[in-house]
């Protein structure tokens, strides 16, 4: 489809791999994952719960903190291995060209300041700018994440917000710098349906409006596909399929993704659900093998021996899989 | 109806606040068109309209389904229905019998006949009960058993019936996976054999490979037992997977009622049309026209006059500002509350 | 630990009192009047001859008693009101809960004051108002515990599965709302000890001839000036001692407690 030039790469997350070193023993939470994000594309990274997708979203940002430590892997943002930045250095980056959204707004502002204060210091302390510059430019990007009545609002306090209207303010404290990339996890969980579409409308504004991307992560596969333009596939730590969207959806090769899409209900039609038998394994000292090997309808013997290949089945759709090795 | 097991006649929840509160809530209040107005019960304190007079029917093995978003009542009105909360008034008929009218004690006994399966698989167990005894409790309270050895039969019964092995009795709600506790509170609901169970989002909490497993649970169960099924939701995904009916509720009121089919496939009311076209379908070939909102829903304290929708509905008319429509059957079995089709 | 082995220490001499020390604690000895602590009698003796020591040792058991029992039973009591009063809610819960607030109020010894001097000074009536001063503490703790734990699905689910309220109060919601009691409990055991000390100090608990180490603190009070000072030092120091066991235990089991939360 798209042919990947380098330039077009704005992250390049290359056999990242984050353990947490407890008293009982290593929990390997990602093991050797890669994938890259190209400008100007909203990328889902979806998964289960304990698939590993936020701790991933912390090793990028390298917010990872004891017992959990980022053992190998190169994390490229534009060329350069932010994995190796001095602190000093991750802070600039950190809010200004990688900023992250999470999944409760409400705990994430600052109950005691205004929203318009807590808007305001992003462009004092980031862009260096004054007041009166900074108030503006402050009601601009309320009211560009669709804040009716920014100039008031400003002066609100986030309890006086709805779950919809925070997460907007979320947004517009994140995207105040005009980041590069914006992390978004789980952005939606605990909103409306009505009000989740609205901040998946807003986020694809954002891509196209300020050509930012976004990592978007997730578990709601529909999301996933109305939003994302290509897509990795996480399970227990590993990403198990990585393609467009449309490839992951029409043409699922990992049982994993097959089996998950077989599991969730459409809203057009009634087909009959599948489960996934059994459930993710325990990552503590988890050997080195296929992590769906259990659960699989498909195990082979040689999927308990080693990780398993990546392979490209098609330009740009990869599965880690021991059956199109 | 001949075979109607539950009846809920005008059913109303009004929260009352106090005087302190008012103010505070006020300022959680969006910007308010014209012509609002406080509704007022009982002198001068405020109240949120949690349930504001709904009315429908479950017949005997059916599979109702109420959807609705956050905010919209469902969970109080399953909490009404089973006298868990208290209603502020309207009537709840179970088997012809008004429960609303029942004594404490006379309700306590007829809770055999209705349970509850909850949304939170952990919060809902006990931690400090195995599951023997959770599982044992109902059947012990409501007298259904008469020593410790059919006791343990039938909660072994249950347990298998669920999809359980028998080596979990004696574990606690904390080593098992949210997948089998959720079994276990199924299994709970289940052990007084009732003819109603109410399930408040029973597969949220869970991941939707697990999800997937509890859902076929429940048409199994129902397929053996005849349960009726009142459920509750906000993924109109999984109503359309296991409901025969369906009512759709927006701020204490339904506003659409009709067969599941029918409401999916021929939505009357705009707020349902507007639902339906907001859930996202994993499929990225389907990508849908979607009828946008404008805006937040009101306040449940301070209702404008007439319809509740009126200020985001794309369709609105005069008319909506006035009064509230009722709900009324516009189709075979297909209810609305909207001016548009009256 | 520490806390732990003291006590286990007091509770020996409590009990074993009459066996440890040669002396009859009541036994006036005019010879002996006011020695200096001697290997005869290491604590000295009082105004009246009699050896410190045994005293000291007598009162143990009394002390200990009347403070562990007056908190127990306190705590028993206070409990059960609680968790009633935070399950039911209500007008109840309003009445009672603004008595409880207008009792805590009060210093709790200005309170036990004022009821010793209008009930008299005695054992009996000690224990009564030290047991009565006590449960308000008890009462508010548990049911704020029962406000919070009565929020979980589980004590809905317990009601839905025909539980009565009595059974759903004290069988699920309760045992989860006790662990701050616990802690409670020992900490007042030292608040007790202080009390009650203090109160037969300025005469207002224990009658005298009976021993307890507030009333041998007073006993030695006027001779401090003088120079005399093992007389007030020595029930002192157990009083200094059985309270700082009961705090040492007290946080000794909050931390055990705060570790299995975890």
């Amino acid at each position: 489809m798209i042919e990947k030039s380098a330039e077009d790469i704005l992250l390049n997350v290359q056999n990242l791999s984050t353990y947490f070193f407890l008293y009982k023993g290593v929990m390997k939470v990602l093991d050797s994952i890669s994938f890259d994000i190209r400008k100007r594309e909203i990328f889902g990274l979806v998964g289960e719960s304990g698939s590993g997708k936020s701790v991933t979203a912390f090793s990028i940002l390298r917010l990872i903190e004891e017992p959990g430590r980022i053992v190998e892997g190169k994390v490229l943002f534009k060329d350069q291995d932010i994995l190796h930045f001095s602190e000093r250095e991750m802070r600039e980056i950190r809010g200004k060209r990688i900023a992250m959204i999470f999944q409760q707004a409400k705990t994430a502002l600052n109950p005691f300041m205004r929203v318009g204060d807590q808007v305001e210091r992003i462009y004092r302390v980031h862009e260096k700018i004054a007041n009166e510059k900074a108030r503006r430019r402050t009601i601009e990007i309320l009211r560009k994440v669709g804040i009716p009545e920014s100039e008031r609002r400003a002066r609100d306090y986030p309890h006086q917000f709805s779950g919809g209207m925070s997460q907007r303010v979320m947004i517009a404290l994140m995207t105040a710098c005009n980041p590069e990339l914006l992390i978004a996890d789980e952005p939606t969980t605990g909103l409306d349906v009505t009000t989740q579409a609205q901040i998946l409308d807003l986020m694809k504004e954002i891509r196209d409006r300020e050509s930012s991307s976004i990592l978007l992560i997730t578990h709601d596969l529909g999301i996933v596909a109305q939003t994302c333009d290509r897509v990795a596939v996480m399970h227990a730590g590993h990403i198990v399929e990585r393609g467009s969207v449309y490839d992951i959806f029409k043409e699922p090769k990992h049982p994993y993704t097959r089996m998950l899409l077989e599991s969730i209900p459409h809203v057009e039609s009634r087909l009959k659900l599948k489960g996934i038998p059994g459930s993710v394994p325990s990552l503590m000292d988890i050997p080195l093998a296929c992590r769906f090997s259990e659960r699989c309808s498909e195990r082979m013997p040689l999927c308990l021996q080693n990780r398993p290949p990546t392979v490209e089945v098609k330009p740009g759709h990869m599965v880690m899989c021991c059956l199109y090795a | 109806m001949l075979n109607s097991l539950l009846e809920v006649r005008n059913l109303r929840k009004y929260f009352l606040l106090k005087t302190g509160l008012p103010r505070f809530v006020k300022t959680l209040k969006r910007p308010l068109k014209s012509g609002t107005k406080e509704q007022k019960i009982e002198g001068d304190s405020e109240c949120v309209h949690a349930v504001d007079g709904i009315s429908f029917e479950i017949s005997t093995g059916e599979t109702f389904g109420l959807v609705g978003e956050s905010g919209c009542g469902k969970t109080t009105a399953a909490r009404c229905i089973l006298r868990l909360i208290e209603p502020t008034s309207g009537k709840v008929l179970f088997r012809g019998i008004d429960l609303t009218e029942l004594q404490k004690n006379e309700l306590r006994m007829m809770r055999r006949h209705m349970q509850l399966v909850f949304q939170d698989p952990t919060g809902s167990l006990n931690p400090r009960l195995k599951v023997r005894t959770l599982l044992s409790e109902p059947m012990t309270n409501f007298q259904i058993v008469q020593n410790s050895k059919e006791t343990h039969k039938r909660v072994v019964e249950l347990l298998k019936k669920v999809g359980l092995d028998e080596e979990h009795i004696d574990k606690y709600p904390h080593e098992l996976s949210g997948g089998m506790k959720q079994r276990v509170g199924i299994a709970r609901a289940l052990a007084s054999n009732p003819d109603l169970v109410i399930l408040d989002e029973p597969t949220s909490a869970l991941d939707a490979s697990v999800g997937a497993k509890i859902l076929n649970l429940l048409i199994d169960l129902q397929r053996e037992l005849g349960t009726t099924y009142l459920f509750i939701a906000h993924d109109l995904a999984v109503v359309r997977y296991i409901c025969n009916r369906v009512a759709v509720m927006y701020l204490g009121k339904i506003f659409e009622m009709a067969g599941v089919e029918d409401i999916f496939s021929n939505p009357l009311h705009p707020y349902t049309e507007a639902l339906l076209s907001s859930v996202p379908v994993p499929d990225p070939t389907i990508r849908r026209q979607r009828k946008t909102l404008r805006g937040e829903p009101p306040s449940p304290i301070d209702l404008p006059a007439g319809c509740r929708f009126q200020g985001r509905c794309p369709r609105a008319k005069d008319i909506c500002s006035q009064a509230e429509p009722q709900l009324k059957e516009v189709e075979t079995n297909h209810f609305v509350s909207c001016y548009l089709w009256q | 630990m520490v806390g732990l082995s003291i006590i286990v220490a007091l509770v020996f001499i409590g009990l074993f009192a009459p066996w440890l020390s040669p002396y009859d604690p009541n036994k006036t000895n005019p010879e002996e009047v006011l020695q200096s602590p001697t290997l005869a009698h290491p604590f000295g003796t009082d105004i009246w001859g009699r050896d410190t020591l045994t005293r000291i040792f007598y009162a143990t058991s009394l002390d200990l008693s009347l403070a562990m029992s007056s908190v127990c039973i306190a705590a028993a009591i206070g409990v059960m009101i609680g968790a009633v009063l935070g399950y039911i809610g209500g007008r109840l819960d309003e009445l009672v809960m603004r008595i409880v607030d207008a009792l805590l109020a009060f210093p709790s010894f200005i309170l036990g004051m004022a009821l010793m001097v209008a009930l008299g000074a005695g054992i009996s009536n000690l224990l009564i108002t030290q047991t009565f001063i006590r449960i308000p503490i008890f009462t508010r703790t548990v049911r704020g515990e029962m406000l919070s734990v009565k929020q979980n699905e589980y004590a809905e689910a317990a009601v839905c599965v025909g539980n009565s309220d009595l059974r759903t109060i004290f069988y699920h919601l309760f045992p989860n709302c006790i662990t701050p009691t616990i802690v409670l409990i020992t900490m007042n055991f030292g608040y007790a000890i202080l009390e009650i000390a203090a109160l037969s100090f300025l005469g207002l608990g224990i009658k005298p001839p009976t021993a307890e180490w507030g009333l041998e603190v007073a006993y030695g009070a006027p001779y401090l000036v003088t120079g005399l000072w093992y007389l007030s030092f020595f029930p002192g120091l157990f009083i200094v001692l059985a309270v700082l066991a009961f705090n040492l235990i007290g946080d000794g089991i909050r931390d055990l407690l705060e570790k299995r939360v975890r």
